[in-house]
């Protein structure tokens, strides 16, 4: 059962028992009259609810302790006053065609609440029930009001209203995610205006070293009494009249009778809205204080449950406003990214056009002219032997293989080039089988050569089938190569796995190099042996690295001068 | 039968010419040193394409970096053409582009080889063109006497 209705319920009660008693009165079935009289007005005087004697032109006739507690007059003063005269002016029509029913006899009670003003001009409310005494020929003689205080029940169904509302605002104010931050403040200003039951309201920004006031918004009340024509919109705190406290302070300032002489008010200006009340609050985040958000002009003081209100109302538009913030600076850095990226491809277009029509003149132009000077110089071994002499014909040759191996060096340059600018297919590939391909491939160069080769079974993995053939050429070409002066030469091609990642390796027990130089190996063009002893141009670890790059994986190797090396890459780093 | 080689490079015409020779390839070698000398070798007034026969040649080595009109242009025309559209015509470039090879092909070239640096290589591969198109390869030219 809720309090109301308890309340109701036990008003009800007492009713009927005082009804009871009147009857019993008035039928004379009670005990002798002198007693009986003495104790109804102990009952009635001591009574925890109002009650009241009110003549049929709504004069009190008599009250009792808790009806003259509840307005704070006495019972003489209330004797010359009628009910209107104690109810709120905007209350005084609640209830009065209800009192003519009664009077009239269409209905048994009238039930209503209203406020009432007290001696104090304090406002109180009341759950007001009046029924009509009537004499023996049915006339009516006089009204008796019961009054029940609701004003603390009224007070909190109102926080509990208000709450509710503000609960609502704040939700609104989270829905408003596309809004401007001008129509966010605004909505906030707005609904403090009415959730604090204020006339007047405005909103300022904090500088971030809480120096200066930046007025934001107005209310649209205030807008519409004021008559400063340039408002200002920034403050100095420290030379800001008394709305200025709430950061001085640092907390909630109420100023309920703002006519008063104030040492902290600086005075409006001419055309400023008259002021009778005011409140301001600051709003943190976490210690620093960065708005000041105020209201004024509410009919009745300002509270605490306003500070409230106002505050938590405040702080769901500074966290919105934060959010929003951050979203758009989020918003902002992907555009701003968004745009480099697409700078960047642009200039990487570029770079690659101009990469190959850099490829295009090395193959192209740089290959003629070599064309020519090994063309002519074997024109001259053939058709001029006569007229050199051995040293003149050594130095032609020479003149010759400078010229084809430079012919090589272009090809592997342009070779790797395509590598890098290779479209890739990432498919299952089994690297066994291709390992077993390359070798076949490298027996059939050199049959008469005897290498004992391993190749670990079933090896899979994705990767570009292309490009991993190229890889396994130069990697297990090289073991190839470099055991060349091996008699019991051996390859081995296997894997192993490490926290889930494969690693593979070509190991061999070849000429081997020194780990000094380890980081050269994969510099394309670097070469840590001599042409005598194993030719090639020093490209192919550049582009196995490459090959391995482009996959997001990557190459290593371990070696030791005449007892082989082992290169280990993976697929995935 | 008369080839017909297009090529700027004096040096590279010097050196082709040696490699027939060094390959026992008689056949008369006229050179045309841009793309338009072999576009009015053909098509210029009382051009091989007018004449027919032996006026066309039996062979054509066609260079791909050209002054003025450039092989891929010159194989264009010379495929559109109903009287020369049949004609061998070999690509000879120092280029290994995959974009110049497969313009080449697309364009109806026969065959697309890249000079070598390495003379030798370079006159084996003329000697197996020569044998290959002008001994080996029946045309339809020979045949019907186009």
């Amino acid at each position: 059962m809720s309090d109301d209705a308890r309340d109701l319920e036990r008003l009800e009660q007492e009713n009927q028992a005082l009804r009871k008693r009147i009857a019993d009165l008035e039928s004379g079935r009670s005990a002798p009259e002198e007693e009986s009289t003495s104790s109804w007005k102990l009952i009635v005087h001591e009574a925890p609810v109002c009650i009241a004697k009110v003549a049929l032109d709504k004069r009190f006739l008599s009250s009792n302790k808790e009806f003259q507690v509840f307005l704070g007059y006495t019972e003489e003063e209330l004797c010359l006053k009628t009910i209107s005269e104690i109810t709120h002016p905007e209350d005084t029509g609640i209830g009065m065609a209800e009192i003519m029913a009664v009077v009239k006899g269409e209905i048994k009670t009238s039930r209503v609440t209203k406020r009432y003003v007290r001696k104090d001009g304090g406002i109180v409310w009341g759950e007001v029930s009046i029924n009509v005494i009537r004499n023996e020929s049915g006339q009516p003689m006089y009204l008796l009001a019961f009054i029940l205080d609701v004003s603390e029940r009224r007070k909190v169904e109102e926080m509990t209203r208000l709450s509710a509302e503000r609960m609502k605002a704040l939700l609104h104010l989270n829905q408003l995610t596309s809004a401007t931050l001008q129509e966010i403040a605004d909505f906030a200003l707005e609904e403090a205006v009415r959730l604090t039951r204020s006339s007047l309201g405005y909103l300022a920004f904090l500088s971030e070293d809480e120096s200066v006031l930046t007025m934001h918004s107005w209310s649209r009340s205030a807008m519409a009494e004021c008559a400063i024509i340039d408002k200002p919109i920034v403050y100095p705190v420290a030379s800001t009249g008394l709305w200025g406290e709430a950061v001085r302070q640092r907390r909630p300032v109420l100023t309920n009778d703002y006519a008063a002489a104030n040492p902290l008010k600086k005075g409006c200006p001419e055309g400023h809205v008259l002021m009778t009340r005011h409140m301001n609050v600051p709003v943190f985040d976490g210690n620093r204080i960065v708005i000041v958000a105020g209201v004024g002009n509410k009919s009745e003081d300002y509270g605490d449950e306003d500070v409230q209100q106002l505050t938590l109302l405040m702080e769901g538009m500074w966290l919105l406003l934060e959010r929003k913030r951050a979203e758009d600076a989020v918003r902002t850095l992907n555009a701003e990214l968004e745009h480099r990226v697409l700078e960047r491809t642009l200039e990487l277009e570029a770079s690659t056009k101009e990469l190959e029509a850099f490829s295009y003149s090395v193959s192209h132009d740089l290959r003629a002219p070599l064309r020519t000077i090994d063309g002519f110089s074997l024109a001259l071994l053939e058709d001029c032997a006569d007229g050199i002499d051995d040293d003149g014909k050594d130095y032609l040759r020479r003149i010759r293989a400078a010229t084809q191996r430079m012919g090589l060096l272009i090809d592997d340059m342009l070779r790797l080039s395509r590598i890098s600018r290779a479209e890739m297919v990432i498919e299952k590939v089994n690297l066994s089988e291709l390992a077993w391909s390359v070798v076949h491939d490298l027996e059939k160069t050199q049959p008469g050569r005897r290498v004992r080769i391993e190749i670990a079974k079933g090896l899979e993995d994705r990767a570009d089938p292309k490009l991993m053939r190229i890889a396994l050429e130069n990697l297990l070409g090289n073991a190839w190569k470099f055991t060349g002066r091996r008699a019991e030469a051996a390859i081995e091609f296997g894997a192993t796995t490490d926290e889930g990642k494969r690693t593979y390796f070509v190991r061999d027990n070849g000429a081997g190099f020194d780990m000094a130089y380890v980081d050269k190996l994969f510099t394309p063009f670097q070469r840590l042996h001599s042409m005598q002893e194993y030719p090639g141009t020093g490209i192919g670890l550049g582009t196995v690295a490459r090959i391995l790059h482009r996959h997001g994986g990557e190459v290593w190797a371990e070696g030791q001068v005449d007892h082989g090396a082992t290169f280990h890459f993976r697929l995935q780093r | 039968m008369k080839i017909l080689l297009v090529e700027d490079n004096p040096d590279d015409v010097q050196l082709t010419l040696r490699a027939f020779k060094k390959s026992n390839i008689g056949n008369e070698v006229i050179v045309a040193a841009d793309g338009q000398e072999a576009l009015d070798f053909f098509f210029g007034e009382n051009g091989a394409a007018s004449r027919g026969g032996d006026a066309l040649p039996a062979l054509v080595l066609l260079d791909l970096q050209l002054p003025k009109v450039n092989g891929i242009e010159v194989l264009k025309k010379l495929r559109a053409d109903d009287r020369t559209r049949l004609l061998p015509i070999v690509i000879l470039t120092s280029s290994r582009e995959q974009v110049d090879m497969l313009n080449g092909y697309a364009y109806g070239c026969n065959s697309y080889i890249r000079k070598p640096v390495d003379f030798n290589q370079f006159a084996e591969a003329v000697r197996q063109l020569g044998l290959y198109w002008l001994v080996l390869n029946e045309s339809p030219g020979t045949n019907h006497g186009l």
